[in-house]
């Protein structure tokens, strides 16, 4: 009966999902390769704001971030700051990203870039760096719906199943991805992101207050829990300030991440979303971190970690584990299935299209992609299904690659002066430095006091940009046209004696 | 309308984005603040997460000025 409690939510769940997909479908037209990639640019500010939270914390959240927490203490509340960070950085990108977007038709991120510096090579030297660095992700999600319908079987599947359940549910999911393309991404966001960070967010104060009235408390726990790495310690004193500076600079540096400015209707939709989802990201982070420290205490927590969230909704009865395991599978869908639209995407549009020398039109091109991308995914997931706990170690791997595009796409968007050469000499360089040193030193670089192999890259990968572009400047026509490219941000004003060009105070520096 | 207004709001926002980015990431602050004690330590991390959230608030606000807002009809 528990078993059908569990897996029955998730197929309520399911069906909701798919209603509203349907229902969104209705008085639809066919779509073309814009349509499919960027959703007619179109959406208002509370979808943008769900799309955003849901694209942004995926469900490992629930797993492996929260096992973290639940093992090491406060370091695990490193993604709340980055994340509020990044919300700040959607302000300052949003008028240069949408208007750029809307006036060239641009459909990915590495589309944007390849406008900017006026360059193929640096349009797929980005795309195939955020498909490398994104690719691990895919096998996060899938593998952490793992662990969901392990749980949810309440005993009677083992993880050696549940990998099949659970990327079955994934790529099911994904047909409505595949036919709808970012329209489908943003409708799901909206109801997967109320299931897992609304209802998820009552659900972990609910668990936490009980876990405080109930013998859980925090002065169950050590002090080596509420310390941070600091000077003399053996992790560096230098190591969460990488983890929060790689987090919040890769953090926009995600394909999926950046198109979804692409799908609001202006700026100050952008704008008003990134209000909206400020205190919706603190909240469910830091009710989630204290959750996992609180619960790091009931039995069972400190041999599995990763399972604390299960584990502690175990305590509460079935039901409750029930809306745990569907809160998960709701986070996951809306990050997975954004994944493989964006990554899709980017494959048809900035690696075949460059290849086949021509703009495409055709979304088919794209749901193909799509397709392809899913089923490797499913296989990496498959082989390895029995690491789990290695999950977050995968995921600041990929935030290492991914930051090395950080200098090209900030510096590209709020610097004139940067050139495509020094973008694609400033990218490669970068991204040799952290996966060499990543593969070296996986958690560090010895002698740098705790500081990651990924902030090492960006150290190097923009000192290699500024470098170049002030050696070899770009020649005066390549300059006229990024001046006309960043003239056309300047923000009409409504009060227009005190304009300023380029509105909050973001014109672009000369 | 003062004819600064609109720098002095420029600078505003600045300075709201570079406290934020102190708040959280001054490696010195977080060393002295998270350093074993349970109160003090949640306290840092509850309220500078909170500080960043109202700045994002107070940048909107600030914006407002100069960000037509036709796209939200």
């Amino acid at each position: 009966m528990d078993m059908v409690i569990g897996y029955g939510a998730v197929a309520l769940l399911f069906a909701a999902i798919v209603f509203a997909l349907e229902r969104s479908r209705r008085g639809g037209r066919d779509q073309d390769f814009s349509e499919y990639a960027t959703a007619g640019r179109s959406f208002g500010s509370w979808f943008s704001t769900m799309a955003f939270v849901n694209t942004w914390y995926p469900g490992t959240m629930f797993v492996s971030f929260a096992g973290l927490a639940a093992a090491s203490g406060v370091i695990g509340f490193y993604f709340v700051p980055y994340s509020l960070l990044a919300v700040v950085l959607m302000f300052f990108l949003a008028r240069p990203v949408h208007v750029w977007g809307k006036q060239h038709d641009l459909r990915t991120q590495a589309d944007l870039l390849g406008l900017r510096y006026d360059s193929r090579t640096v349009r797929v030297v980005a795309a195939v760096i955020g498909i490398v660095a994104s690719f691990p992700w895919l096998i996060l999600g899938m593998q952490s719906l793992t662990l969901v319908f392990t749980y949810l079987s309440f005993g009677r599947v083992d993880a050696s199943d549940a990998v099949y359940i659970g990327i079955a549910v994934v790529v099911a999911r994904q047909i409505w991805t595949v036919r709808m393309g970012a329209r489908g991404i943003v409708v799901g966001d909206m109801v997967q992101g109320v299931v897992a960070y609304l209802f998820g967010t009552l659900l972990i104060f609910g668990l936490l207050a009980w876990l405080l009235t109930d013998g859980h408390g925090f002065d169950q726990l050590g002090p080596d829990v509420f310390t941070l790495p600091g000077p003399g310690s053996a992790t560096g004193s230098l190591y969460y300030l990488s983890l929060v500076l790689t987090g919040v600079l890769g953090g926009w540096c995600w394909p999926d991440i950046f198109v979804r400015l692409f799908a609001s209707r202006g700026p100050a939709t952008i704008k008003r979303a990134a209000v909206q989802a400020a205190p919706l990201l603190f909240l469910f982070g830091v009710g989630l971190v204290l959750l996992a420290i609180a619960g790091s205490t009931v039995e069972g927590v400190r041999a599995a970690p990763d399972a604390v969230w299960f584990i502690v909704a175990g305590e509460a009865g079935p039901l409750v584990v029930a809306a745990a395991g569907v809160c998960v599978v709701a986070a996951t869908m809306g990050n997975v299935s954004a994944n493989l639209q964006a990554l899709g995407a980017q494959t048809a549009n900035d690696v075949v299209g460059v290849v086949r020398g021509r703009r495409v039109e055709d979304a088919r091109v794209g749901q193909v992609a799509v397709a392809l991308l899913c089923l490797l995914a499913a296989a990496f997931a498959v082989s390895t299904a029995q690491k789990v706990s290695g999950l977050v170690e995968l995921a600041m791997i990929s935030y290492a690659g991914i930051a090395q595009l950080a200098p090209t796409l900030f510096l590209g968007i709020f610097w004139r002066r940067g050139t495509a050469l020094a973008a694609t000499v400033s990218m490669v360089a970068g991204f040799a430095t952290a996966a060499w040193l990543q593969w070296r030193h996986p958690t560090s670089v010895p002698g740098l006091e705790g500081v990651t192999a990924g902030v090492v890259g960006l150290a190097v990968n923009a000192a290699v940009y500024v470098v170049v572009t002030l050696l070899r400047p770009a020649p005066r026509a390549e300059r006229e046209r990024v001046d006309r490219l960043f003239d056309a941000v300047a923000a009409p004003s409504r009060q227009a004696t005190a304009a300023p060009r380029g509105g909050l105070g973001l014109e672009p520096v000369a | 309308m003062q004819p600064d207004a609109g720098a002095r709001r420029r600078r505003a926002i600045a300075a709201l984005a570079l406290a934020a980015l102190v708040l959280t990431l001054f490696p010195p602050l977080q060393w002295w603040l998270a350093d074993g004690d349970k109160a003090v330590t949640l306290a840092y991390f509850l309220l500078s997460g909170l500080f960043v959230v109202g700045s994002v608030v107070a940048i909107a606000r600030l914006d407002e000025a100069d960000e037509p807002t036709e796209d939200e009809r």
